[in-house]
């Protein structure tokens, strides 16, 4: 299979032609930028900064991100064709998926959970007590974990 | 016309006697590390980017505008992060970068980007703080704001591109 994904013609334009690489890593730079920068923004609203932003108003911020991260994940995919077998036996990147599912997770629990809420009632209303560490949570997977991990990919392996 | 090579072939021999060189050099994970770093505090400097200047822009109307714009100290930290990491990737390597446009490209657009900053600053926030709310929905508020996108989104892309550009 990792094979016939690094033969077919969308690895053989992101591996060999002029713009087909330099575009495709761009894009997932650009996508970097949104998914993590807005999951940022919106721990650190969970975690009590910024208290003059309402709470319930950074939901609107998410579907920025998931349409950021349909792009990460497009423009993920055709790098991984490009040198599936590598990609596929490295730790590194073995690692940052796990990274983005659990971060996946976690960002969806703190919209369902704390964010929807939020909204429901205007606002008001306690916190769960896990809403804070999960934030925490949050800035770890994606600040440290994603962006160490993608790097590293570029190191070793 | 000036002539900037002799300033900077003087700039970079000077570089690579520091120190600084030194250690993006010889400590093997020290290049990565910046590199990480530059990348974590991007995310930072566009994910607080995106709030103020959508919000300029008159969209995430339900932030408050003020509000919106406390988060630019945050943009500011970031963006100081992303210059000294940025400047140690220039000491380790000066005769990669000064030759590359990509890079002069890129310098330039953080210019822009500054300036353009500055104008918002200047002549939107300062009337808007002194009592002149309706300057938050005026067009130079919304063509400001989506400028600072377009520029740091440019400057972000022209960085990615830079191995290509040499």
């Amino acid at each position: 299979v990792l094979n016939q994904l690094q033969e077919s013609g969308l690895a053989d334009w992101v591996a060999t032609s002029t713009w087909g690489y330099p575009l495709t890593l761009t894009t997932h730079g650009v996508g970097l930028a949104i998914v993590v920068g807005v999951v940022l923004i919106v721990s650190m609203r969970v975690m009590g900064l910024f208290p003059g932003i309402p709470l319930q108003v950074t939901r609107s911020l998410l579907p920025y991100m998931w349409a950021a991260f349909v792009l990460n994940l497009i423009s993920g995919i055709a790098l991984f064709t490009a040198d599936a077998e590598r990609f596929f036996f490295s730790l590194t990147f073995q690692l940052k998926i796990l990274f983005i599912v659990i971060g996946l997770v976690v960002v969806v629990t703190l919209d369902q959970t704390v964010l929807k809420p939020a909204v429901r009632g205007g606002g008001a209303g306690v916190l769960p007590s896990y809403a804070k560490p999960l934030a925490i949570v949050s800035v770890l997977l994606w600040w440290f974990s994603v962006i160490l991990s993608g790097r590293l990919i570029a190191y070793l392996s | 016309m000036f002539d900037p090579t002799p300033t900077l072939d003087a700039i970079g021999n000077w570089m690579i006697t520091t120190p600084v060189y030194d250690f993006m050099v010889n400590v093997g994970w020290a290049f990565a590390a910046a590199e990480t770093l530059h990348f974590m505090a991007l995310t930072l400097l566009l994910g607080s980017l995106l709030v103020v200047d959508l919000r300029g822009m008159g969209l995430l109307r339900f932030i408050p505008f003020e509000q919106a714009h406390k988060l630019v100290p945050l943009a500011i930290g970031a963006f100081v992060v992303n210059v000294i990491t940025g400047l140690s990737f220039v000491f380790s390597n000066p005769w990669m970068y000064f030759p590359n446009m990509g890079f002069w490209w890129k310098m330039l657009f953080i210019i822009f980007a500054g300036i353009n900053a500055l104008v918002f600053e200047i002549l939107v926030f300062r009337p808007y703080r002194n009592g002149n709310t309706a300057i938050a929905d005026s067009n130079l508020a919304k063509i400001t704001s989506a400028l600072s996108l377009a520029f740091w989104f440019t400057v972000l892309i022209l960085g990615r591109f830079l191995p290509w550009t040499e």
